[in-house]
């Protein structure tokens, strides 16, 4: 496979496209069976690399399997995912602590516009306990709970656009906006649910909060000349970053 | 979740207790090694076979598709003879005394997806260990959407053309070794 082809691939996976060159990579996806293997490959091969708890699962039943035989460690570094996790915990802080304190531009745009969306589920599904708890810990703020719960059931049902929408809502709310970014860019990415409107609209708030201005601007002009939802916030906050 | 939160085993693998996870192969692991050792699998297969059903079944808690019928120690030796059956058929060395659809049948909660995802998801993580600390660190940083510029700081890499060659580099590396795999082309 191409170079070319191989870095478009990695840059639609990891969210580096602008919203236009992601729909223009899905048209290409759709008409190259051989690119859409690769895709479908490497997407399957980044869902596994996440599997953090799995790798860890892995390497504490060889050890297990070791202790208990004689035969030699299968895989190896107890230590990787530990370090990894220290090193993303100081990334974090660090980069809070600059964006807090760097780009209060942004971040007054962001506040003055982001509002905490409101809950829909809580009486329409009271049947289902787990979605009715779900909502519960979302309209009480307690948004970790609900980052959990809904992860879990996203496990589950992975096109649940509604339990999508709100675990953005959820990270969005507990300052997590890369994590956000990711799903708002499944959103996007699959139109026909009834959150298409809403989710560019988180989408191009994350961007600012991130101060990645140029793919605000580019959103924050799609969601103005659709006359999404916010169309006249969206026309006003890009006075505001000309 | 289906399963009873009463369950300390099934609330021990969520956890990955290491007590749990020590008294389940206690408990559990000599019978499948002796039902892997009686039907041409080594030592070494029974861990390996052992291993992959603890892990499906972790997924399935996880995901809250867990249900337990039986006990289980049934359910883990099922799971166990599945995935025994399922090798067997793919080395077409299948034993002549047993009849694998007839025994597929007993595992109805193990689907063929988790099974299949499984096999591919270990195929992938293998060969991501097999990777420098270096890469693995820059491809799991990048996965977690770390800017490059931050992954680049942490390594001490000053120039973003280099460390742009050499996150593209490691994620090659990795593709060839999973591509390169015998086991890759049998999926």
């Amino acid at each position: 496979m191409m170079e070319e082809k191989i870095e478009l691939i990695e840059n639609y996976l990891s969210g580096e496209m602008s919203v236009k060159e992601m729909l223009e990579f899905e048209k290409m996806l759709k008409a190259d069976s051989e690119l859409m293997e690769e895709f479908k490959l490497r997407k399957s091969i980044n869902d596994a690399l996440s599997e953090d708890d799995v790798m860890q699962l892995t390497d504490k039943l060889n050890d297990i399997a070791d202790s208990i035989g004689s035969h030699k460690k299968r895989t190896l570094n107890p230590l990787t995912i530990s370090s990894i996790a220290a090193v993303l915990i100081i990334l974090i802080t660090v980069s809070t602590i600059f964006f807090r304190t760097s780009k209060l531009d942004n971040q007054s745009i962001y506040e003055k516009y982001y509002q905490k969306y409101p809950s829909v589920v809580s009486s329409r599904s009271a049947n289902e306990y787990s979605m009715k708890e779900l909502f519960e810990s979302y309209e009480n703020g307690d948004y970790a709970k609900a980052e959990k719960n809904m992860k879990d059931l996203l496990e589950n049902e992975s096109s649940n656009y509604l339990v999508m929408f709100y675990l953005s809502l959820a990270l969005i709310e507990q300052g997590k906006l890369n994590e956000a970014e990711k799903y708002l860019h499944n959103l996007v990415n699959s139109k026909g649910h009834i959150f298409w409107e809403q989710s560019n609209w988180y989408l191009a708030l994350v961007y600012i909060g991130q101060n990645n201005n140029v793919n605000a601007k580019e959103l924050l002009d799609q969601i103005e000349k659709e006359n999404m939802v916010h169309s006249t916030e969206a026309k006003e906050i890009l006075k505001v970053l000309n | 979740m289906k399963y009873r939160k009463g369950n300390k085993l099934i609330e021990g693998i969520l956890h990955q207790d290491e007590k749990v996870l020590r008294d389940i192969y206690a408990d559990n692991f000599p019978s499948v090694k002796r039902y892997i050792l009686d039907n041409s699998g080594s030592e070494q297969d029974a861990k390996d076979v052992f291993q992959d059903a603890i892990i499906i079944i972790y997924r399935k808690i996880k995901e809250g598709t867990f249900e337990l019928s039986s006990t289980f120690k049934s359910y883990i030796y099922s799971v166990c003879r599945f995935l025994w059956l399922k090798e067997l058929e793919r080395k077409r060395e299948r034993n002549a005394n047993s009849n694998s659809y007839i025994e597929y049948e007993e595992v109805p909660d193990v689907t063929i997806d988790e099974y299949e995802k499984n096999e591919q998801y270990k195929l992938y993580q293998l060969h991501f260990k097999r990777l420098s600390k270096d890469c693995q660190k820059i491809l799991k940083l990048f996965l977690d959407k770390v800017p490059l510029k931050d992954i680049a700081d942490e390594l001490g890499v000053d120039s973003m053309q280099f460390m742009k060659k050499k996150k593209y580099k490691c994620k090659e590396q990795l593709i060839k070794y999973i591509k390169s795999d015998p086991k890759f082309e049998s999926e």
